[in-house]
């Protein structure tokens, strides 16, 4: 193992605890639906985060690592979940039918439940176009995105495109009310 | 747009989340659980090859006493180093599962996990098919040969067919699954 260890690995995990606690916390509730196995989760992302963190010297931000190893832990828990069959087949953000995120209006009354169509839309999604989207709603940029997944501008930005039609249909019942 | 876009951000991003954080001690802990973990399943999967072999031993011995060394017997050895063999690369592919790191893209990361299982399942038939067929061959080679023929040969023909069905059979699943992995890792970035 290269980079810091020790105190200075906890002292990097105090750290990014400290700060992006919250962001692991939504970014669980992105991947898994059932309460008891996120939570499980969760605590999957803060140990494989923290034995991650003995490697770490500064190849990027410490909050581009945090995402990467995030989504990293979390896409193997959806493609073990798949290949289980616990969940069914997952879909690309084209696949998705913008008209199947259309709730009536008056299920759309409420910030919980336009929350609730906003995390079936997201658990539909397989684990990199899932990545873009919850990177999009935690407010990172399209270069922050493609640096943390890797996917060139372009393909980011096509994604984010699709995303915002979604989103605008999810959030188009709840204000025409 | 910008307004939806700051609407579903701040709607996800205030939503109502008991964050967990776990101390140093905990993290220390569950690494050593994990650690532990790995340690007694290489254990377990060494004690099963090693009865693997002492089984394959026994029964050649007992087969040796009782009629010499035969092709048959041939055969059970065969299929004892081949058994062997593929609890090695059983273990060798399970033991070391790429750590999970934030140096390179998710992309790539998720790639090489792709890849990896990919091609433990294309090459199957060499690391999990192949060793146990001298075996089999020996086996039912030495039986058939024993048979004057008639309808003791057509049953042993008919277990080697249904053998050699199944091990057809697996590595047509992991070609099937293999082929769904390289049109995921192709897809992957576009």
């Amino acid at each position: 193992m290269s980079g810091p260890s020790g105190p200075s690995r906890d002292a990097l995990y105090a750290e990014v605890a400290r700060e992006q606690r919250r962001m692991i916390a939504r970014m669980a509730a992105g991947y898994e639906a059932d309460l008891a196995l996120r939570e499980d989760l969760e605590q999957e992302i803060h140990l494989q985060l923290w034995r991650s963190l003995a490697d770490y010297a500064g190849q990027c931000s410490l909050a581009t690592w945090t995402y990467r190893v995030t989504h990293n832990v979390c896409a193997r828990h959806v493609d073990k979940a798949v290949r289980s069959k616990r969940l069914g087949p997952l879909s690309n953000l084209d696949d998705l039918a913008v008209a199947d995120q259309a709730a009536g209006p008056e299920q759309a009354t409420h910030e919980a439940l336009t929350l609730q169509r906003l995390y079936r839309l997201i658990h539909q999604l397989r684990p990199l176009d899932r990545q873009v989207a919850l990177l999009y709603l935690e407010d990172c940029d399209a270069a922050a995105i493609a640096e943390v997944t890797g996917l060139t501008p372009g393909a980011v930005a096509t994604r984010i495109h699709r995303l915002k039609a979604l989103l605008t249909n999810a959030f188009a019942e709840r204000e025409a009310l | 747009m910008t307004d939806r876009h700051s609407t579903a951000v701040t709607l996800w991003k205030e939503q109502d989340m008991t964050p967990q954080t776990l101390s140093a001690e905990v993290l220390a802990s569950r690494h050593q659980t994990f650690i532990r973990t790995v340690t007694i399943r290489n254990r377990l999967e060494f004690i099963a090859g090693a009865m693997v072999i002492a089984g394959t031993l026994a029964a050649t011995i007992t087969s040796m006493a009782a009629g010499g060394f035969t092709m048959a017997v041939a055969g059970l050895i065969a299929l004892g180093v081949g058994a062997g063999f593929v609890c090695l690369q059983l273990w060798l592919r399970a033991r070391a599962p790429a750590p999970v790191d934030g140096a390179s893209p998710s992309i790539q990361h998720y790639r090489r996990d792709l890849e990896q299982q990919r091609d433990a399942l294309a090459s199957v038939w060499l690391w999990y098919l192949l060793p146990f067929i001298p075996g089999f061959v020996l086996i039912y080679a030495d039986v058939a040969l024993d048979m004057a023929g008639g309808w003791q040969l057509a049953v042993v023909l008919a277990l080697a067919t249904a053998t050699a069905g199944f091990l057809f059979w697996v590595w047509r699943l992991n070609q099937r699954a293999a082929r769904e992995l390289d049109a995921e890792i192709a897809d992957l970035g576009n």
